[in-house]
């Protein structure tokens, strides 16, 4: 399926082009650096799926380590952090959003959801680090971030709704630089899981069964969640925030497979997550001709009745 | 001696939660006896490895803290009554998520507490009887030389209970040994060798049945008058008054 | 053929127009110093009289955005403004942007003005001298900002967050304010605090045609109002008729543009000033047709749609320079290949044209005049249109920017 979109995406834009082509022909511009459509779709493409694949991860270590079906990504506050960033910076100096600025835009906002992670870090470790208090320590430092990013833009109302549109996330703008560090991450965060696959695999079930084969589970929760934040705030630095992707592919992954067991899951739910992002950044491009919808609002619309399923789901057993 | 336990203690936020416990085991079942709050389960989870302790523990004459994991692992096993798990689990997934498990004794296993059909269901959707068997299940299949059950008899019906019991006396004979910490006596006290008593984290018995029953010891940590009833195959602590 | 007709229905159309004008200003001029001697109130014969001529005001600014019927509707609307403008009188009961109705007592002497764009009308109008309260980005005329420093006119907000404090203790006769979805509130909180609001929106040509005359009428200085319609019109019908006529005679095609007014590939498409600006320089927006008004384009349909022009109205940034800025957009995946790149054609605009070009309001004409010179400098004689265009390139040009 992935494949499918992956394809799709290559031969569909403005004009309808042989994705073989593209594939070709863009992996060739893309090492020359001598960019046209064919380079574009293909970086863009890659993008999608990559970042696809890390929210997805993302999504899943945090789930395991908040033991929290619901949690996503940002669950501990990174995308607020990254907001308050940006508008933060935005707020001095009004050309923050401009593309000369872009190394300086990625920055601050890894920087914001960085912090605001570490916040959320030494609340949690002071409260014991158990699961319940990553959760409710991130939606503290979340609330907090985001509320102190309102006041800043009350000196950029002019432009505020540029701050929406870059925060709504979206791939128009691939960068080369970008899709390496994001699959250096991305594989980075795979190594370190599969490494950690057995503990892993007991933190949803009882910590007790994780320091029974040696681990400690709060350790194991501090890297989990380290590793998920670094690679979400890159994404969010880059590309804003998307949501729905990292919340809802570990979900359906889940349903479908029938099984937790995280040999299957992970790669299952990355593969997952690369296919909806795919589709919804090819829906992004093609939905009205010539014109961008912000991929964010597309994979919202797909991840909200899987949202609303997973809650039903939720009241069944009963919390 | 098999485990040596020589002044334990164990403290969580300033409160001591075991006070210098001392005893030692070498072969059978041992049932670990107390009120509510006496610090069983802190004791089987301390010997087990679980929490930090003050104090010598000696599992095979190996201090448990220069032991690692999979040496511990070997050693010895702590099972829980119940666990807190993530909604979309399967009964399947809980019981095979450890590489130490032995897959042979896992099959005997689920045979033995009659799970089959329940693996691929939700552990959001089984009762607490049915999770656990489960653990029970995963905890023995292990194949640790001791084993520390923590409350097994309290959510399995009585069939299971039996089941379990017997099955322990098997395990014994194969040389494991057997700590159970429990609130239910019976049938219990007719399944164990000896019986560790705990009040307020101290060790108040340490001895054979027969002599746990004859002795004020009952009736002193759980403030209840008993009525004992002795057969040849079988004993009985009846709880009648208050003390 | 078609162009042809156009072509000399429009030039009869300055003409006619100029004469038109001219006239009804003199006439205008006349009955208003009349009315204001006679200071009678006829309530109920004023309010069916101003909604009447508010239909007609709003007929107007749909016209105005076609080109082609623009002829006769003018005239005939002026026509029929003109004679109801000769029996406005206080108090007056006006409908406002959305909706709303807004009782005007007397003639205001004291204004506040939230929204650039309606500053410049009103100082325009020759209204600046009751202006109390402006908002943050009003900064044209340039004797506002001398006004703020002497603490004269007090600058209370913006269109997203007003210090209604301020301006209730401004005690305004009329504040009017740029429609936003975030300023409904504060109308509501000004309303209640008896103060008389009047909410306007300018999205379109038509819009900025609307609130002139709206302002217009409220500030008693319906006369200048149609003076400055009829400049900001015969500004923007000189320079299409001069370009239509150029492209006439010199077989010059039509210029396609792309104007991305924010980065990443935010653009405007059909229903905008700026659209309007485009065509009345005699150029087409590339996204003309799409019915968003705001928004962000696909880079694949910019490469297909192939712009000879592209145009960049927001700022290089502290870290580089303009050229830097056109480097970047340019060096874009594929973008290599569109005419304006080829051809050097990739214009950024700074400074007050920014501004300019960005604010629906008085200088539209100028707007399209700058815009004209840049797509088609052989209509003006103009060797080299530069990269960066500012005030000093157009007063170079021959413009004037007061």
């Amino acid at each position: 399926m992935l494949v499918l979109f992956f394809f799709t995406h290559l031969s569909l834009g403005y004009s309808v082009m042989n994705p073989v082509n593209v594939l070709f022909s863009g992996v060739t511009q893309l090492i020359t650096g001598n960019l046209s459509i064919e380079g574009y779709r293909v970086l863009r493409a890659l993008t999608a799926v990559t970042v696809g694949a890390t929210l997805a991860l993302s999504g899943y270590l945090m789930q395991l380590s908040t033991k929290n079906p619901l949690a996503d990504p940002y669950i501990l506050g990174i995308s607020s952090g990254a907001l308050f960033a940006v508008s933060l910076t935005l707020s001095i100096s009004g050309y923050l959003l401009h593309p000369l600025m872009i190394g300086v835009r990625t920055i601050t906002a890894f920087l914001g959801g960085l912090i605001a992670y570490l916040a959320t870090l030494f609340i949690a470790s002071k409260a014991g680090m158990s699961p319940t208090s990553l959760v409710l320590a991130g939606v503290a430092v979340g609330t907090f971030f985001y509320s102190a990013s309102l006041l800043p833009q009350y000196f950029i109302s002019r432009d505020i709704h540029k701050l929406i549109a870059w925060s709504m996330g979206s791939f128009v703008s691939p960068s080369t630089d970008a899709l390496i560090l994001m699959t250096s991450a991305l594989l980075l965060t795979m190594s370190y899981v599969f490494y950690v696959r057995h503990p892993l695999n007991n933190l949803q079930v009882s910590d007790d069964f994780v320091k029974q084969l040696g681990w400690d589970p709060a350790r194991l929760r501090r890297y989990s969640t380290l590793l998920a934040s670094l690679v979400t705030s890159f994404t969010v630095a880059w590309f804003g925030v998307i949501g729905f992707v990292g919340l809802a592919a570990p979900h359906i992954t889940r349903r479908i497979l029938k099984s937790s067991e995280l040999a299957f899951a992970l790669p299952t739910s990355v593969i997952l997550g690369s296919t909806l992002l795919t589709a919804s950044d090819l829906l992004s491009k093609i939905l009205v001709p010539g014109v961008e919808i912000p991929v964010n609002v597309i994979a919202s619309m797909i991840g909200a009745p899987v949202l609303a399923l997973a809650i039903v789901e939720l009241k069944k057993y009963g919390s | 001696m098999v485990l040596e336990v020589v002044k334990l203690s164990v403290s969580y936020d300033n409160t001591q939660v075991i006070k210098e416990a001392s005893f030692s085991i070498a072969e059978g079942v041992v049932a670990v006896v107390g009120p509510n709050g006496a610090g069983k389960t802190t004791l089987l989870k301390a010997i087990s490895g679980l929490v930090s302790y003050a104090g010598s523990l000696k599992i095979m004459n190996k201090d448990l803290r220069v032991l690692s994991a999979e040496e511990r692992a070997k050693l010895i096993t702590y099972v829980p009554p119940l666990v807190d798990v993530m909604p979309d689990m399967s009964v399947g997934d809980l019981i095979l998520s450890d590489p130490l498990i032995s897959k042979e004794l896992l099959k005997k296993y689920i045979e033995l507490f009659e799970l089959s059909a329940l693996l691929k269901r939700r552990l959001s959707r089984v009762s607490s009887g049915e999770l656990s068997r489960a653990l029970l299940a995963k905890g023995l299949s292990k194949n640790s030389r001791i084993v520390a059950l923590d409350e097994p008899l309290s959510h399995i019906d009585m069939r299971f209970q039996l089941v379990l019991l017997k099955h322990l006396r098997v395990l014994s004979k194969e040389g494991k040994i057997i700590l159970l910490a429990s609130n239910q006596l019976n049938p219990l006290l007719s399944y164990v060798d000896k019986v560790i008593a705990l009040k307020k984290g101290e060790v108040v018995f340490t001895g054979d049945v027969a002599s746990f029953l004859k002795s004020s010891t009952p009736e002193k940590i759980y403030g209840v008058k008993f009525e004992v009833v002795f057969k040849e195959n079988y004993v009985d602590l009846i709880p009648r008054e208050l003390a | 053929m078609v162009n042809q007709k156009i072509y000399v229905a429009l030039l009869l159309v300055v003409l006619v127009f100029s004469i038109v004008s001219f006239t009804i200003n003199y006439l205008m001029i006349n009955e208003v110093r009349d009315i204001l001697l006679k200071q009678e109130t006829v309530l109920g014969k004023v309010q069916a009289n101003v909604s009447e001529l508010q239909e007609s005001i709003n007929s107007l600014s749909r016209r105005v955005n076609e080109i082609g019927d623009l002829v006769k509707n003018l005239q005939a609307s002026y026509e029929e403004l003109s004679s109801k403008l000769r029996e406005v009188k206080y108090p007056l009961v006006i409908t406002d942007s959305i909706g709303r109705t807004v009782y005007v007592k007397y003639e205001p002497s004291r204004v506040v003005s939230v929204g650039p764009s309606l500053t410049e009308i009103l100082f325009s109008l020759g209204s600046g001298d009751k202006v109390v309260g402006v908002d943050r980005f009003s900064n044209y005329p340039p004797v506002i900002n001398e006004l703020i420093e002497k603490g004269v006119v007090k600058v209370v907000g913006d269109a997203f967050t007003l210090n209604v404090e301020l301006i209730a203790s401004l005690r305004p006769d009329v504040v009017f304010v740029t429609y936003s979805a975030q300023i409904e509130k504060y109308v509501k909180t000004l309303s209640d605090l008896g103060i008389c609001v009047y909410v306007v929106k300018v999205e379109d040509f038509g819009d900025v045609y609307n609130a002139v005359m709206s302002l217009g009428i409220i500030m008693n200085k319906a006369d200048s109002a149609l003076e400055l319609l009829s400049n900001i019109t015969s500004r923007v019908m000189n320079t299409y008729t001069k370009i239509i006529n150029y492209l006439n005679t010199t077989g010059t095609p039509k210029v396609s543009v792309y104007w991305e007014i924010f980065p990443d590939y935010w653009t405007l498409g059909g229903n905008t000033f700026q659209n309007s600006m485009i065509v009345y320089a005699g150029g087409e927006n590339i996204f003309g047709n799409t019915s968003f008004s705001w928004f962000i384009a696909s880079p694949e349909s910019i490469i297909d749609l192939n712009p000879s022009v592209i145009l960049l109205s927001y700022n290089y940034g502290i870290f580089g320079t303009p050229q830097d800025l056109i480097e970047m957009i340019t060096s874009r995946p594929g973008w290599s290949n569109i005419t304006a790149v080829r051809e050097g054609r990739v214009y950024v605009l700074g400074g007050i044209i920014e501004d300019i070009v960005s604010r629906p309001g008085p200088r539209l004409g100028l707007a399209v005049e700058v815009l004209a010179r840049i797509l088609y400098p052989g209509a003006y004689d103009i060797t080299q249109v530069p990269s960066f265009i500012d005030e000093s390139v157009v007063s170079e040009w021959g413009i004037s920017l007061g």
